[in-house]
């Protein structure tokens, strides 16, 4: 073990097979002093570990500031482990520290890994032990993870749910089709789930909304055209559509729709296109166009959505944002053909990117449009949806699935 | 579009909102009211934020006041900006909510009124495209409620949805009724404008997490069933503690006392929550079925058993934290020689196979020492006290307390082994705090049920063989009082635990109120 500095100064050193009896001693440290100041004694509690992969260079005061932002309705025990196996001498070195949710007693505990060298390889060994017994345990690797090696298997094999963000990923089209392959073979052992998904979930279920009414329902059987928009930087920068296809995944997999064509040109306009038929054989074009010079940023440096109101009942007036998450969504377009006419169903994000709108068109009478703020109903807290979730998520996996499939024609022929 | 063959939606599965709302108007009577601007126009503002509503969603706010849309508007936004716990609102959000808002005004008895109201409503039905379904939220005082119901019957806005015109719901707040035959008439004058699958009887308690978190402990665990019973459960207790007195209620109160404000229902609704059996399913009738079980099991107190099962009393003037504070016969509206009670405790029997031999004590009242809401199972002892002469003859028996409020969450108390040489035992409490494990703000109790109330899905709201079956006892208690020759009413020091007759009640059966 090293004895330099943690990676986060104000954490404590420890051995790493003291981390538990130190952990003890922090707590009763932290309650006596509270106890000596009049406060209320802290709970120390925990519904749930999880364990955060960070790759080498990464902050990781970013994570736990992350983590800890969800400490109030997800009170866990955080692990959070940044290795760097380039580094050529191994070592492994751990620190705590503590937390209090803030405006409650709600005690939770953090523990930093840092891992260099051959000791990466050895990582499991150091991380499943600090599993909480009995409880869900979760895996957030942050990054690309590295597919099909022992380190990533062994740690999938201890945890409940691996979570990941396709949309941090370089090569999302290859990571979507690796991660599909994992689940299909952890199926029974661990839970898979990427944070683009959840974070998308506002758009899903706006998008389901319009087919609510009865009289609706049927134009989802005469959708011929559907182009998905997501957010992108500089023309020149690389883009990541990763939430525009688990978007369109997740249509087809839900109405059946089976992919027959791929085309992307990504020298233009960066768009994709593909082609798709229903069980009746229509056609549906699928559009997948990036929308450039969108600022973005990685979700968890994103100011803080707003967060539980204060003990006086009053939350901060959302504000625009400067920034999207990495290829957030930025508008789906349906298009319908009903017998004499169109019909068209949009939600498209505001200039303040903070808000979407919906607008409707359909011959027998339009509803009103509908203005919804993406944080609060789900697009601000994308991990924490993710920490609520148990077991497979089968429409998640049918999306996956179908999007892979949408990738892997275009990947075999080397267009992307 | 006339095709049908898509039956359900099959962009919904797995969604979180996998319960849908389909297109509707909500029609508040009593618009300009308190309960409508503290409770519920917050309420419908929050579910819009974060469920979100269909876009089709509209609320029409009726009263007899003279307003426009736009100063109704106003006022609802004042409203949510002051007690939503999202305020201040999101602009944009509020815009779009705000255009689904409108106000109609109307006397409460005027034929004229309802024939406007229902031509408003084939407006809106077909231009924001709500489809025909409305729904009644009656935020009136109860002596409008048949009028109400009449009135809209005869503008034909009591459709009951079998004839795919939409369908029409009502809404009613307690206190359905002041006693069995007023509640059974009231009953009655609903019914013949509304099905009982319309009426949609609110008790606000149902509407609380922690409250529904009583069927999850129950329910949802595999340990607590088992021991659930009169094999291991010794008594029940229900307390139900106000800390403040009447808060400008007098008028309401001289007429409803402890007993019907809150023992026939919040309190009684606690009760069938604990005490009932499982339910085939967690559907409304299932469950209510349940809950009516439970109230059919207890048997109404005889005469004779009223002045020992029961005991009443009244605050009297004192301090509180320092403060003069006033009486309950001082308070504004209240008769100088008011006989209406403040505080009742009772014990209450559930003959069942389950319960049979099993006290339930419940107990309410005002001015009490703090404000609390808790259910607790108290567990028999041991059958044989092995750890003679190590205090373990003194230790409490095992308890299990539910926390409704404030402080939400669940205790258990057991003997632990006291570390040292020597063999000696202590009780220790293992605490599950809502706030420590889950400190989000849960939503309103209000939100749930009016959600609950648009998805037509009556789980959570009182049916009136429930509301019948309490007033029965509540009656019964009542008629008991009435024959008394000396009827006490004992007063009690505020910031007390309530009179110490009711001490007695409990003490008599060898057993003690929990210290809370």
């Amino acid at each position: 073990m090293s004895s330099a500095q943690p990676a986060i100064p104000s954490m404590r050193p420890v051995d790493l097979d003291a981390v538990e009896r130190e952990l003890d001693n922090l707590w009763r440290e932290t309650n006596t002093s509270v106890a000596a100041s009049g406060g209320n004694a802290y709970s120390r509690n925990s519904v749930l570990t999880l364990v955060s992969f960070l790759p080498a260079g990464a902050q990781p005061d970013r994570i736990f500031e992350a983590i800890h932002r969800l400490s109030t309705s997800h009170p866990s025990r955080a692990v959070v482990v940044v290795a760097n196996e380039r580094q050529a001498e191994a070592g492994l070195r751990a620190a705590i520290g503590t937390y209090v949710a803030p405006e409650s007693t709600c005690y939770g505990e953090d523990i930093l890994l840092e891992a260099s060298g051959d000791a990466v390889a050895h990582l499991p060994g150091a991380v499943l032990p600090l599993i909480v017994s009995g409880l869900p345990a979760f895996l957030w690797w942050l990054g690309e993870p590295p597919w099909g090696t022992a380190l990533l298997e062994s740690l999938v094999d201890g945890v409940d749910r691996l979570i990941v963000d396709t949309s941090e990923m370089p090569r999302v089209e290859r990571s979507l089709t690796a991660l599909d392959d994992l689940m299909r073979r952890k199926k029974s052992r661990c839970a898979i789930s990427d944070i683009s998904w959840t974070a998308q979930a506002p758009w899903r279920e706006i998008t389901a909304q319009f087919f609510d009414p009865a009289n609706l329902r049927p134009y989802l059987e005469q959708i011929e055209r559907v182009v998905i928009e997501f957010a992108a930087g500089d023309e020149d920068a690389p883009t990541n559509p990763s939430q525009a296809y688990l978007f369109a995944g997740w249509l087809s997999s839900r109405l059946n729709w089976q992919s027959e064509l791929s085309q992307h040109s990504p020298t233009m306009d960066d768009s994709r296109e593909h082609i798709l038929h229903d069980p009746n054989g229509r056609k549906i074009v699928m559009k997948i166009n990036a929308r450039f010079d969108v600022p973005q940023q990685s979700w968890w440096e994103r100011p803080a959505p707003a967060g539980p109101a204060s003990s006086s009942g009053h939350h901060p007036a959302p504000q625009a944002a400067t920034s999207v998450r990495n290829g957030a969504l930025m508008s789906v377009h349906i298009e319908s053909r009903a017998p004499t006419a169109r019909a068209t169903f949009t939600v498209a994000r505001e200039h303040d990117l903070v808000h979407a709108t919906t607008r409707c068109n359909v011959p027998e009478g339009s509803p009103p449009s509908q203005t919804v703020h993406l944080d609060s109903i789900g697009e601000g807290s994308p991990l924490g949806d993710q920490l609520l979730m148990f077991g497979q998520d089968v429409i998640y996996q049918a999306a996956l699935g179908a999007a892979a499939h949408f990738i892997r024609p275009s990947l075999r022929r080397g267009m992307i | 579009m006339e095709s049908t063959t898509v039956a359900v939606n099959p962009l919904r599965a797995g969604m979180r909102n996998a319960r849908t709302v389909e297109p509707c108007v909500m029609v508040i009577f009593g618009a300009t009211g308190d309960l409508t601007h503290r409770k519920l126009l917050p309420a419908l503002y929050n579910l819009q934020l974060e469920h979100p509503l269909p876009p089709q969603f509209t609320v029409v706010g009726v009263a007899r006041r003279p307003f426009s849309n736009e100063e109704f508007r106003k006022q609802a936004l004042d409203s949510i900006n002051t007690f939503s716990r999202r305020r201040p609102v999101t602009p944009r959000v509020w815009d779009s909510f705000s255009k689904g808002l409108f106000y109609h005004q109307s006397q409460f008895d005027d034929p004229a009124g309802y024939q406007a109201l229902a031509k408003l409503l084939e407006q809106l039905d077909r231009d924001r495209g709500t489809a025909g379904n409305h729904i009644f939220y009656l935020a009136t005082p109860p002596s409008f409620y048949a009028t109400i119901a009449d009135q809209l019957a005869a503008a034909g806005l009591a459709q009951p949805g079998e004839d795919g015109k939409g369908w029409s719901r009502i809404i009613v707040e307690k206190p359905f009724g002041h006693d069995l035959n007023s509640a059974l008439a009231l009953n009655k004058e609903l019914n013949r404008a509304f099905t009982e699958q319309q009426i949609y009887r609110i008790d606000h308690y149902l509407g609380k997490e922690t409250v529904q978190n009583i069927l999850v402990l129950r329910f949802g665990n595999g340990i607590f069933e088992p021991i659930w019973n009169r094999r291991y459960v010794d008594n029940v207790q229900i307390t139900v503690a106000e800390s403040i007195g009447l808060d400008s209620r007098g008028d309401y109160y001289e007429e409803a006392g402890a007993m019907r404000d809150m023992i026939q229902n919040h309190m009684m609704q606690l009760l069938t929550l604990v005490a009932m059996e499982p339910p085939v399913n967690f559907g409304p009738n299932a469950v209510r079925d349940e809950k009516v079980k439970v109230l059919r099991a207890i048997p109404s107190l005889m005469d004779g058993e009223i002045a020992a099962d029961t005991i009443r009393g009244q605050y009297g003037p004192g301090l509180v934290a320092g403060e003069q504070v006033r009486g309950y016969r001082q308070e504004p509206g209240v008769d100088p020689n008011s006989k209406t009670e403040t505080y009742v405790a009772l014990k209450l029997l559930v003959e069942n196979w389950r319960w049979a031999g099993v006290p339930f004590y419940l107990r309410h009242g005002k001015r009490l020492a703090k404000r609390i809401t808790e259910v607790t199972i108290q567990f028999k002892r041991p059958p044989y006290l092995l750890f003679r002469g190590t205090g373990a003859d003194q230790m409490q028996p095992n308890a299990l307390s539910l926390r409704i409020q404030p402080n939400e969450g669940i205790s258990l108390l057991f003997s632990a082994k006291v570390p040292g040489q020597e063999m000696q035992l202590r009780s220790v409490n293992m605490d599950f705090l809502y706030g420590s494990s889950f400190g989000v703000e849960p939503p309103e109790a209000y939100e749930r049920l009016l959600l609950d109330a648009m998805l037509g899905d009556s789980t959570l709201f009182t049916r009136i063989d429930e509301t019948e079956l309490a007033w029965q006892l509540v009656d019964s208690i009542e008629s008991g009082w009435k024959k008394m020759l000396s009827p006490t009413l004992p007063q009690y020091e505020p910031g007390t635990w309530g009179p110490k007759e009711a001490d007695a009640l409990i003490e008599r059966d060898g057993r003690t109120w929990r210290r809370l």
